[in-house]
């Protein structure tokens, strides 16, 4: 029965292999026409040095800066237990979970008409403040599930505070720290929106330069080029941080700490949400205004009507979640059935996520003409998007077929139910939750993608995100950014927070 | 050299976990913390340990007040229930944490301490592929080899299965003999193996002190009766199973209620005269279902 469904495969290898992989080696042959000499006279390019200089240290300072706050924040998560700082991980996901645009005119917000703005600071403010949860959840968690059992074996054996944290803690959570630094570095590397807002194409990533070369100055040849050049960057990012995967140990209780020592852990808590809140507030501040409200209610307001954008997003979104979930669950199955395709899959599958999403549209424009010329096609959007949230259900709804025990599918086949009847009757009911919560990161998504969206949306119907990008630009419009990312704020934000809430659920079950 | 716990508390979280406890540890005795789970005995080690605050009390070495002396100063060797293994370190690296610490001379010291728990070349492999019992070695040595002048044991045997933990088990009064030790356990043929004196606990206190023997053959009360494993032990009084004796002219009448072979003897359960019923092990049973016996009974208070 299983074997069968290893067929399933088909699915992805289709989707992925005429979505992902055909356009990205495209990218490569375009990026390497001519005896790799498009790539060099890129590469050597006056502008192109400093595009990577900026690229590498923004991340780097950003990488420094996020783990500088984020470590204190970790070590009170762990202090004062899972349980009791919930509402904070809570709401140092919200940030996570925005889209880029949203944090971009956030800090815009903030920092307006003052001598820092477009400056490299406020971009790495901003990365701070979106890939803080990434190591308050990877090291806060894992510091406490550490238990207190190997501290208190090291105070046995006559090691100080100081020792037991140097050569005790400190190398228990290396491979959290690590994998939290290699992740913010990646998402700082590939940074697109936060940093062609905030640098105003002033200060530009590779991300925002293969945007440039591509949209504004139409140079394709050197867009794929300064692609290829960030695939491999990615790809030796990726295959380390492979290596640093976090070990799973057993939860441990941890006991009960000193008053002083919650107390603390508390204060730091409390001005790192104060931290996080700051953005969000000056946003929501500066979003409430007649412009924005006129602009909200239908009408047309500076050339920009929000409700309009609303209305394809929405569109979009449900069609990108549908696309997701259906190819999600047969990349699943597939993965569920142990095939040795299936294994292939496994990996492939996240691909898409590595290689940003500025890559996956780049891909998209230059590819996508044969057999039929789609590149004008409103599907473009959606199929953009489902291609970046499939990881994603894919990775919820995998662990929790396979976690099926076999037996049950024997046990109904035994009872008479064909391989179709057992799935919708036995797994489905079963997976469903985790399907549910899928679809939930798969709308999410859909709603706040920019990097791809900037690509391949019909100029005619901008999403959400694309207006307040949009709206930036026009004088008189930043009550209408403001409004907009305030709207995909609570619609992403709600959407992740409640699929949090039931995979929680799912979890005390 | 001895350990003074006087009059002990411990309060975590606003429960009291530990009332009055007082202990006295001389020179190389072994003393086994007995009792049923909740009752106290981990939290006692582990205020030994300076790893929990005492609420009330005082515990001393040579009438020095440990009180005020941090976990890492008080010289004592743990071993965990979990054995807390450092993972990031191998075998030979774990054991010489304490000596490392302490910038002594690791090497010598390391060879020996793994040679003495049979663990000779294991120095340079990982923590993690080791099996329970050599785990449990290796916690062993790491705590043994900082020549430690207390040492304390929370069930070092619990995670092991039955036949490895009875086999390790010599091995480890071996190894405890020279120095004094606290161990904590809730298997009573354990503690009885291992023990020089019982600390028997329960509700958070210790409510006797005294050796195996003296606890077997005389548990004072029906709960330490009943806990440490006696089979018939009625309102005020117990039977020892051992010395139930079926004999033609025995002074009791009762009915054989049910008999299975348990290799050589015969588990056999009895209604006496007065109602009660007691089992034993008996060697050569007499036919048919009326039998006579001849049993020992003591007294016991209410417990």
């Amino acid at each position: 029965m299983t074997t069968r469904r290893r067929w399933l495969v088909i699915v992805p290898v289709v989707f992925l292999g005429y979505l992902f992989v055909y356009p990205v080696a495209r990218i490569i042959t375009i990026g390497l026409d001519g005896a790799a000499s498009t790539l060099w006279a890129t590469v050597t390019a006056p502008g192109t040095a400093g595009v990577v200089w900026f690229t590498t240290w923004q991340a780097v300072a950003s990488t420094a800066a996020t783990l500088l706050l984020g470590l204190p924040a970790a070590w009170a998560v762990s202090r004062l237990g899972l349980v009791r700082s919930r509402w904070f991980l809570a709401a140092t996901t919200v940030p996570f979970v925005l889209p880029t645009v949203v944090v971009g005119v956030a800090f815009s917000a903030l920092v307006s008409d003052s001598p820092i703005e477009h400056s490299a600071l406020v971009v790495i403010a901003a990365h701070v403040f979106y890939n803080l949860s990434i190591v308050v959840r990877l090291v806060g968690v894992r510091w406490a599930q550490l238990g207190d059992h190997l501290e208190e074996a090291a105070r046995t054996l006559g090691a100080g505070p100081r020792a037991v944290f140097r050569r005790v803690t400190l190398p228990a959570l290396a491979p959290a720290i690590r994998a939290a630094g290699s992740l913010t570095f990646l998402l700082s590397f590939t940074a697109f929106g936060t940093v062609l807002i905030l640098g105003d194409l002033r200060l530009r990533t590779i991300e925002v330069e293969i945007w440039r070369q591509a949209t504004q100055r139409l140079d394709f040849g050197a867009a794929a080029s300064l692609a290829v050049l960030q695939l491999l960057v990615v790809g030796l990012a990726l295959a380390w941080q492979e290596r640093s995967t976090v070990p799973r140990r057993p939860a441990v209780r941890s006991r009960p700490r000193t008053r002083s020592e919650r107390r603390v852990a508390r204060i730091v808590l409390v001005v790192l949400s104060a931290m996080v809140a700051v953005p969000i507030l000056s946003l929501v501040a500066d979003a409430v205004g007649p412009t924005s409200l006129a602009a909200l209610s239908g009408g047309e307001v500076l050339g920009l009507s929000l409700s309009r954008a609303v209305i394809t997003s929405l569109t979009y979104a449900a069609v990108a979640t549908a696309l997701a979930v259906v190819v999600g669950a047969a990349t699943s199955t597939a993965i569920a059935a142990r095939g040795r395709a299936a294994a292939v899959i496994d990996r492939l599958v996240l691909l898409p996520l590595g290689t940003s999403a500025v890559t996956v549209g780049l891909g998209f424009l230059v590819a996508l003409d044969w057999p039929v010329d789609l590149r004008a096609s409103r599907a473009l959007v959606p199929l953009a998007h489902a291609l970046v949230a499939i990881p994603f259900v894919t990775r919820t709804m995998a662990p929790a077929l396979a976690a099926i025990p076999h037996r049950l599918l024997e046990a109904s086949a035994t009872l008479g139910a064909t391989p179709a009847q057992a799935w919708r009757r036995v797994e489905w009911p079963i997976v469903a939750r985790a399907a549910l919560v899928g679809a939930g990161f798969a709308f999410a998504i859909s709603i706040g993608e920019f990097g791809a969206t900037a690509f391949v949306a019909r100029p005619a119907d901008p999403t959400l995100p694309l207006l307040v990008y949009r709206a930036l630009g026009r004088p008189g419009a930043f009550a209408i950014a403001a409004m907009g990312s305030t709207m995909l704020m609570v619609v992403t934000a709600t959407a992740v927070l409640a699929v949090d809430r039931f995979r929680t659920g799912e979890e005390a079950l | 050299m001895n350990l003074t716990v006087a009059g002990v508390g411990v309060v975590i979280e606003g429960t009291e976990i530990l009332r009055d406890v007082n202990l006295r540890l001389e020179a190389t005795d072994t003393v086994v913390l007995l009792g049923p789970s909740g009752s106290g005995k981990t939290t006692l080690l582990r205020a030994v340990a300076g790893l929990v605050p005492l609420a009330t009390g005082a515990i001393s070495w040579d009438g020095e007040d440990l009180v005020a002396v941090p976990t890492h100063e008080r010289r004592l060797g743990m071993v965990f229930q979990d054995y807390a293994l450092f993972p990031h370190l191998t075998v030979g690296r774990n054991v010489a944490f304490g000596l490392e610490i302490r910038r002594q001379d690791s090497t010598g010291p390391v060879e020996a301490a793994l040679r003495m728990v049979g663990l000779d070349g294991f120095a340079h492999r990982s923590v993690e592929g080791l099996s329970g019992g050599e785990q449990q070695r290796v916690a062993l040595a790491r705590a043994l080899v900082t020549r430690p002048r207390l040492m304390l044991l929370d069930e070092p045997l619990g995670a092991l299965d039955a036949s490895l933990g009875e086999h390790l088990l010599s091995e480890l009064r071996r190894l405890l003999a020279p120095l004094p030790a606290i161990y904590v356990t809730h298997d009573r043929s354990e503690a009885m193996a291992i023990a020089d004196r019982i600390a028997l606990m329960r509700d958070g206190t210790i409510v006797r002190v005294d050796t195996p023997v003296a606890i077997w053959t005389n548990p004072m009360d029906t709960w330490t009766a009943r806990f440490i494993g006696h089979e018939n032990v009625f309102e005020d009084a117990y039977v020892p199973a051992s010395s139930i004796r079926e004999s033609p002219d025995g002074i009791h009448g009762a009915t054989v209620l049910d008999r299975r072979f348990a290799g050589g003897l015969w588990h056999s359960s009895y209604r006496l005269e007065d109602g009660r019923i007691v089992t034993a092990l008996v060697g050569d049973p007499s036919p048919g279902p009326d039998v006579r016996l001849d049993f020992t009974q003591h007294g016991l208070s209410k417990g």
